[in-house]
């Protein structure tokens, strides 16, 4: 008997005992992930009211996200801005404050404090920041009148357009900054010793170990951060709902607030999951330029 | 091809789960035959009213409980997103046996198939439907059939802070030009918004006359006041008259434009009212009831929506209760005997209207003592006339807040060149563009 048979004989049984190993993890993936994407899909073709079979209406909702919509496309504009604001200043900050808190012997302590506000719920969150918010008597404009900013020129925050994405930006960016401080702390730890070392020997300054050596070392880190914050920027809704419901003038109105109106307000499920399409080719498309823009080309 | 073999598996699968959501043909007369033997007589009621106020429906339902005929009690219970909540436990099987019904969600909800039609049985059982007010009883039809019966009625109008009014007009005389009268027209209203404002020294808003703030909230209540009329609900399309449309525009961009402002935002008019912070307001029957549990002593006074310029009458928009049973609920016979004794019985309605400050929908009993002589209740009745449900299409409220809403909020912050004409036109193009979506 030559090894080939062998080999083809003791692979059945291998393959069997694989198999029911990995056929939790299948199932979960088929049942949570595989099944509702698919299912989204074809209902996007649909006319679909959740108590009624799907009518087929082949790509009439796309059309008319695209022709009658009046606000679909305008919240992917609002989200840009916040897009905008969130996704450099999460990877930015997060990075700079895990190289600042390397080698610090109370760099735990900082980091738990910073993680702090990840353990709350939004909606809680967001109770204590419209208050916060508020023009007349919240914390935020208290303090810039202390600082001897005149009345007039105070900004309204939630409650006006044009600031009012840049603050739920603001808030976000408090909840989600420390879990990313955490992943960058582990990865500055884990750049090897001697690289640093050698760098520190041929005397290179605190900025230029940072953007010569530890900024190309984390691109895969930052790879991961960017994306995450890409995905969960599009994905804004829970800030949204509990402190502007997508106002003012629709400024803070979000892709997935308008598809969860469509879906679970006004129970339109196929257009809802023609919304849900666009929105999720459109972070596809952002992860694969994010990819692009952290590819190691050394 | 393991990927594609995966894919078409998860397609299959996903196409039988979706054939399993077929609805089924059986006859209304045959799910309410009358027969309750085999039904429980503990049933559950949903309802969205959360809170303290959810003690107060509570106690409505423990009379209710106590008090029918059929020995049946009613447990509430409080949901948000009564839509989603239908949805998941009508999949799950576990259905509320009876909702307190927002009725202008009807339009939207009944035509998806959430809920059992009734007028097969209000035929069968002789049940005269004229004993309600005409247009609550509207709101919860669609297509001619019926979903309900309506409970409570709902005036929205402005509550007046009388303390602040008199205050205001300690040291005046009514001949004086800042004495403030309870606003029965436009012209007074801005007159008392503007005399009850108070401002500091560096002109920061102390004390609001109006709440400006709902407004936006309010456009179709100010349409009704000049005879206006927002939607053409035969053809489901925004129907808002020109010279109306901008009456109400540039009534709304008077307050806004004042100088000094006349109001702050994010105020909560609860709190503000209650504090002699406030002194108008745009509000619901039962905000009378929010306000005095933070300040008992209050002396506030409720007023239709003051009369406009053209064709001027005071008018405004009325919400409100039904009762309903959502599709596949395990108790209809018993659910229906209940709503039917409970939306005719005279003690249980005034022991609610009493504990829920609202209006009952049964106009029979607007000739009771209770309700004639109640001093809130008879100055609606007097007025009710005049007042409209809002339009009953499917998707009025998205138009609200995707069309009038941000558009006034644009007029108000004088974003992208808004003006009182552009703010029309933008309002019937976008809530054309939102109510062809929902006719599809």
């Amino acid at each position: 008997m030559n090894h080939q048979n062998v080999a083809k004989m003791k692979r059945p049984k291998s393959n069997k005992a694989g198999y029911i190993f990995i056929a939790p993890a299948v199932l979960f993936f088929l049942v949570f992930t595989a099944i509702p994407i698919v299912v989204a899909v074809y209902l996007s073709f649909t006319r679909y009211g959740v108590f009624d079979a799907p009518r087929w209406i082949g790509l009439r909702n796309y059309i008319n996200i695209f022709t009658v919509d009046p606000v679909f496309l305008q919240s992917f504009r609002n989200v840009s801005v916040y897009v905008a604001i969130v996704v450099p200043s999460v990877v930015l900050i997060s990075m700079v404050v895990a190289f600042m808190l390397n080698n610090r012997k109370d760099a735990k302590v900082f980091r738990s404090i910073y993680y702090l506000p990840a353990l709350l719920s939004i909606i809680a969150a967001s109770a204590v920041w419209r208050f916060m918010f508020d023009p007349t008597y919240g914390t935020l404009n208290q303090i810039l009148r202390l600082i001897g900013m005149q009345s007039q020129n105070l900004p309204q925050w939630i409650y006006h357009p044009s600031t009012a994405m840049a603050s739920i930006a603001l808030m976000s960016l408090w909840m989600i900054l420390g879990i990313n401080i955490v992943i960058y702390s582990a990865a500055v730890r884990g750049i090897p010793k001697e690289v640093v070392e050698a760098a520190e020997i041929d005397g290179a300054s605190s900025m230029n170990m940072f953007w010569r050596i530890i900024f190309p070392l984390l691109r895969p880190t930052t790879f991961f951060v960017m994306t995450m914050t890409i995905i969960g920027s599009f994905q804004l809704y829970d800030q949204i709902y509990a402190l502007t419901s997508g106002g003012p003038a629709g400024s803070t109105t979000t892709p997935v607030f308008l598809i969860y109106m469509n879906a679970f307000d006004s129970f339109n499920m196929g257009y809802a999951s023609a919304q849900s399409v666009i929105l999720f080719i459109v972070i596809i498309v952002f992860t694969l330029l994010s990819q692009r823009l952290t590819r190691d080309d050394y | 091809m393991k990927k594609l073999t995966l894919l078409f598996l998860s397609f299959v699968i996903a196409l039988a789960i979706l054939g399993c959501g077929g609805d089924d043909d059986t006859s209304i007369l045959d799910v309410f035959d009358g027969n309750n033997g085999n039904e429980s007589t503990n049933l559950v009621i949903w309802g969205e009213v959360p809170g303290t106020d959810a003690d107060d429906i509570r106690e409505a339902m423990a009379f209710v409980s106590d008090n029918n005929p059929y020995g049946i009690s009613l447990e509430y219970v409080p949901v948000q997103g009564l839509g989603v909540r239908l949805a998941a436990a009508r999949l799950a099987g576990d259905l509320p046996d009876l909702v307190l019904w927002p009725r202008p969600d009807t339009a939207t909800y009944a035509p998806k198939g959430f809920l059992y039609e009734l007028h097969e049985l209000v035929e069968r059982d002789g049940m005269n439907t004229d004993i309600f007010y005409a247009e609550a009883l509207r709101e919860l039809k669609h297509d001619s059939a019926l979903y309900g019966l309506p409970v409570d009625i709902d005036p929205w109008g402005i509550w007046v802070n009388m303390g602040m009014v008199e205050s205001h007009n300690a040291d005046l005389t009514p001949s004086d030009p800042d004495y403030v009268t309870v606003p029965t027209t436009w012209d007074e209203l801005y007159h008392a918004a503007v005399q009850l404002t108070r401002h500091d020294q560096s002109g920061n808003v102390t004390a609001t006359g109006f709440n400006i703030n709902a407004l936006r909230g309010a456009f179709y209540s100010f349409l009704l006041t000049i005879g206006g009329e927002i939607i053409d609900e035969n053809n489901g399309v925004v129907n808002i008259d020109d010279t109306k449309g901008t009456a109400v525009l540039e009534f709304f961009n008077d307050f806004y434009r004042h100088d000094p402002p006349l109001y702050t935002r994010g105020i909560d008019p609860i709190d503000a009212f209650a504090g002699n912070r406030l002194a108008m307001t745009f509000g619901p029957l039962y905000f009378e009831r929010q306000v005095k549990a933070r300040n008992a002593s209050i002396d506030m006074q409720f007023i239709s929506v003051p009369a406009g310029p053209i064709d001027g009458v005071q008018s405004g928009v009325i919400g409100g209760y039904g009762l309903v049973i959502p599709r596949g609920a395990k108790n209809p016979n018993n659910a229906w005997d209940i709503m039917q004794w409970w939306t005719n019985d005279q003690e249980a309605l005034l022991a609610y209207t009493d504990i829920y400050s609202a209006l009952p929908a049964n106009i029979t009993l607007w000739e009771s003592d209770s309700i004639k002589n109640h001093p809130l209740f008879s100055s609606v009745i007097d007025e009710i006339e005049h007042y409209r449900v809002r339009p009953v299409v499917p998707g009025y409220i998205n138009f609200e807040v995707q069309a009038v809403f941000p558009t006034i909020d644009k007029l108000e912050l004088e974003m992208d060149n808004m003006t009182v004409a552009k703010a029309l036109e933008e309002i019937k193009r976008i809530g054309d563009r939102t109510l062809a979506l929902e006719r599809e």
